[in-house]
């Protein structure tokens, strides 16, 4: 989806930058978003407190409440796939098999659930 | 008053009411759980990730109690919570085979979702999780499984997209077909409503999910929305 988006925007992104705050992805504040996306749900705080206040610096309140909301609506979507054993749409198999495999994807314990 | 008044990061007014209107879904008879036994799965979710330090109290847990919980409820419960990462189909017939019905699995996991779905949300924001009521009635569940519901290759059953899942299909994913992470819990209706209408607001419609121009009033592009997206289900190891 995200590699998607940046294709309508003209951009190529660095997925890896999703997923490590220490690489810059290409998205506009992506570091400060993914810090933020890493502190909500880690153990600590003071992280989650400075992340949000690094956020709220460069993109505003506004887009603190929305990566919020992201945060918790992937929290529910995840918990669902994971708990009912979804099967990735068959329309997303193909696309997403380069970035799977990049991302380490295929080794999570639900890929078992979608004939790959 | 807004369910965030506390809070410097406001959501928008129908993210509020949203919220609010899940929030008091918890104390009230379910399809598969009475008023008590949702409200203990509940509270018994934030208890879980309490005592995980990953979210902070704000001293409901007694709620937890409200009802005793089966053994195998509170597995899942607790799986769920922590994401469901190590959840398969051997566990979900082992929850089942001691006496979880294939409706209160799905409904439970609806549950510990949603609240969790709350709870992240309010400490992104910088506040404490709302607290939860206290059980609002003693009415009985409905057991209604629909007829409609089957098995679409999921661990439970759930209800197909339109022609086959009828006019049941159409109201809860409405004219787009759905994808298959909207139809998870759609065995419990009430919950696929529910479920619909978050990820509706919270992200996407289901005929926006791949029309990566769109815009549903987010403060965030939708590459930036994709690159929370990305690495919220990289934490929780989900392959969907």
């Amino acid at each position: 989806m995200l590699r998607e988006s940046g294709k309508m925007s003209g951009q190529n992104y660095d997925l890896k930058g999703a997923l490590d705050p220490n690489i810059e992805s290409g998205v506009e504040h992506g570091v400060a978003l993914v810090s933020f996306t890493r502190a909500i749900t880690g153990k600590s705080t003071a992280e989650l407190d400075a992340a949000r206040n690094e956020l709220l610096a460069v993109a505003g309140s506004a887009a603190v409440a929305t990566a919020a909301l992201i945060a918790a609506n992937f929290s529910l979507l995840d918990r669902l796939a994971n708990a009912i054993g979804i099967s990735l749409d068959d329309m997303m198999v193909k696309p997403s098999a380069d970035i799977r495999e990049l991302l380490g994807i295929n080794a999570y314990p639900s890929a078992a659930n979608t004939a790959l | 008053m807004s369910l965030y008044a506390d809070s410097a990061h406001q959501p928008s007014a129908a993210i509020d009411a949203l919220h609010t209107d899940e929030l008091g879904s918890f104390s009230r008879v379910g399809t598969w759980g009475s008023a008590a036994q949702r409200t203990a799965v509940a509270a018994t979710t934030r208890k879980i990730r309490v005592e995980a330090g990953i979210q902070e109290s704000c001293g409901d847990e007694a709620l937890a109690d409200c009802v005793v919980l089966p053994d195998p409820v509170q597995r899942l419960v607790r799986e769920v919570a922590l994401g469901g990462i190590a959840v398969d189909r051997k566990f979900c017939q082992q929850v089942q085979a001691e006496g979880v019905t294939e409706g209160a699995y799905v409904e439970i996991v609806a549950l510990v979702s949603r609240i969790v779905n709350l709870d992240i949300f309010a400490r992104g924001v910088g506040v404490l999780p709302r607290p939860l009521a206290a059980p609002a009635d003693d009415k009985a569940p409905s057991f209604e499984r629909p007829a409609e519901a089957v098995d679409e290759g999921f661990f439970t059953a759930s209800v197909p997209n339109a022609p086959a899942g009828g006019e049941l299909a159409k109201s809860l994913y409405g004219a787009a077909p759905a994808v298959n992470v909207l139809r998870a819990v759609t065995l419990v209706p009430e919950e696929g409503h529910r479920v619909v209408a978050l990820i509706r607001q919270q992200y996407f419609p289901a005929e926006k999910l791949m029309a990566f121009d769109s815009d549903n009033g987010h403060a965030l592009s939708r590459a930036q929305i994709e690159l929370v997206a990305t690495k919220i289900s990289e934490h929780n190891k989900c392959f969907y």
